[in-house]
């Protein structure tokens, strides 16, 4: 019938690719979710929308960089959503400023998870990936000095929080 | 322990804990209906840029068929040389006027707008006034002229 066979050849080429850039890609989308169900699905829904764009007939060396960018936007959207659907849930509205709750306990990861954005992704870049400041800058569509500034003030605000030095 | 290396350290557990994943089933399906929509929005994209683009032309040759109605047999899209009285030749370029009968000249240094009309031999153009930008030397800015094609 129409339904695809698990088994079917990958005459068009998508399972090679998905088997070649996805893992990392929901490795970066868990490092920015700290979901593996969303993390899961976001790397499935960078990998879909970009293929719908004819990607696999670009330039194969810039699929990865193509497809981490959009889990990181993708990540975003996915953050901003949450946060509205919170917020509803708790009758209030989301304030854009207002500081995070105390964490639990002094481990890094929940800190991380709640840095900002840009901050996290920028320090997952660079601590992860080990991306260079300028293709951090490409990737996250801001500068190099934006870059830098989102790792210094992430890295401020963890050690601030964990007490460190 | 440094933070740099602590944060390597967190990041690097938490890779670990990252999901192992498989292409689903109906990845193919979902790739194959962007690609439509994408194909068929794209193509009523440029759908409406040439229908745009028709309808600009269309106003455009409305327009020119306007200026290409002849005035006595002289071509109405020319290079003249006029000679304001007294004053030296100045090229310009003549288009019609709608109304068949004045010509419209422009290009000429110093003179922003004149109007002719054809001789009744039909092969010289009348100069009826000129509206000079400035009074050329030794011209007359308001006066009239022959201009031939």
């Amino acid at each position: 019938m129409w339904g695809e066979s698990p088994i079917a050849e990958d005459r068009d080429g998508y399972a090679d690719l998905y088997a070649r850039h996805v893992p990392g890609a929901v490795t970066v989308a868990y490092l920015m979710t700290g979901d593996r169900q969303v993390a899961e699905d976001l790397a499935q829904e960078a990998f879909v929308k970009i293929m719908g764009r004819f990607a696999d007939r670009r330039p194969p060396d810039a699929f990865s960089s193509y497809l981490r960018k959009t889990v990181i936007n993708l990540s975003k959207s996915h953050h901003r959503k949450e946060k509205v659907r919170r917020a509803h849930a708790n009758g209030s509205v989301p304030a854009d400023h207002s500081p995070p709750p105390e964490p639990p306990d002094d481990e890094l990861r929940p800190l991380l998870l709640r840095l900002p954005h840009l901050q996290r992704a920028a320090i997952v870049l660079r601590f992860y990936e080990d991306m260079s400041e300028s293709d951090s800058a490409r990737l996250l569509d801001c500068s190099e000095g934006a870059v830098r500034s989102a790792v210094f003030r992430g890295m401020q605000t963890l050690r601030q929080q964990l007490g460190a030095e | 322990m440094d933070l740099e290396r602590k944060i390597r350290d967190e990041l690097s557990r938490m890779a670990q804990e990252a999901p192992v994943t498989s292409m689903p089933p109906t990845t193919r399906r979902r790739i194959a209906r962007r690609r439509v929509v994408l194909g068929v929005s794209g193509f009523l994209g440029v759908l409406l840029i040439g229908a745009t683009g028709a309808l600009g032309v269309g106003a455009l040759l409305d327009d020119h068929n306007g200026d290409r109605s002849t005035i006595s047999g002289i071509p109405t899209m020319a290079t003249v040389s006029c000679r304001p009285q007294g004053g030296v030749e100045m090229p310009s370029d003549v288009a019609a006027q709608p109304d068949g009968v004045h010509l419209r000249f422009e290009g000429s240094p110093g003179m922003e707008f004149a109007q002719a009309s054809a001789h009744p031999d039909g092969t010289r153009l009348e100069v009826t006034g000129f509206l000079a930008k400035e009074p050329t030397e030794g011209g007359d800015p308001s006066g009239g002229g022959a201009a031939r094609t």
